[in-house]
């Protein structure tokens, strides 16, 4: 989690405004991420994939990022979709958890998109 | 509950010296929505896992509302949101 911190952190890095973002979004995003990344795991993400996505937050690769989070987030919702099927989340739980991953996404997007080329 | 929510809100962003401009009445209405989520699901496996989840769901909102209002907070504030989800799920 602290490599995402400091993936996050650095890809703020010439946001203009970054006040804007890092005192809610970027720690809301910290927090979530975890879970994220285990309902990822779960869905079959490797630890590639998921070491991807991070590695283009840290560089600040905003269009990597936003590629690899899509790997991501699909095989997020795979984990929910698996831990619905054994039954260890019931399907309130899985709505609360695909509400998580659709928040997460938009975040990323907020994040990826403040750059403009 | 959402005006409750909003003056909650309110004075927890005063409380850290800030103010939120992003659209209160958005926040709040949402963190109403997912406390009431909260209140249907109460009996399914995974339920302390999904308190968690919904804080983080109205945080991550927050910072989203924020960011596009270019508002300021800190950790505390979602401190706060959890305990309060968490009260008006179990009072529902």
């Amino acid at each position: 989690m602290r490599g995402l911190l400091c993936a996050l952190v650095i890809l703020l890095t010439g946001c203009t405004g970054p006040r804007t973002r890092n005192t809610i979004l970027v720690p809301a995003l910290i927090e979530a991420w975890p879970k994220v990344e285990a309902l990822a795991l779960t869905g079959g993400a490797t630890e590639t994939q998921v070491q991807l996505f991070e590695n283009s937050m840290r560089a600040g690769d905003r269009f990597g990022a936003a590629g690899h989070w899509i790997v991501v987030r699909e095989a997020a919702f795979r984990g929910i979709d698996d831990r619905l099927a054994s039954g260890s989340i019931g399907p309130g739980v899985a709505a609360s958890l695909t509400e998580l991953v659709n928040n997460f996404d938009n975040g990323i997007i907020d994040l990826t998109r403040r750059r403009v080329l | 509950m959402t005006e409750e929510f909003k003056g909650l809100l309110t004075d927890t962003f005063e409380s850290v010296g800030r103010e939120f401009t992003g659209d209160l009445e958005e926040l709040a209405s949402y963190m109403t929505e997912r406390a009431e989520h909260l209140a249907a699901i109460s009996h399914e496996p995974g339920f302390n896992e999904a308190v968690l989840v919904e804080r983080d769901n109205v945080a991550v909102k927050a910072g989203i509302l924020a960011s596009r209002a270019a508002d300021l907070a800190d950790q505390r504030i979602i401190g706060v949101i959890q305990g309060a989800i968490r009260i008006a799920a179990v009072a529902l």
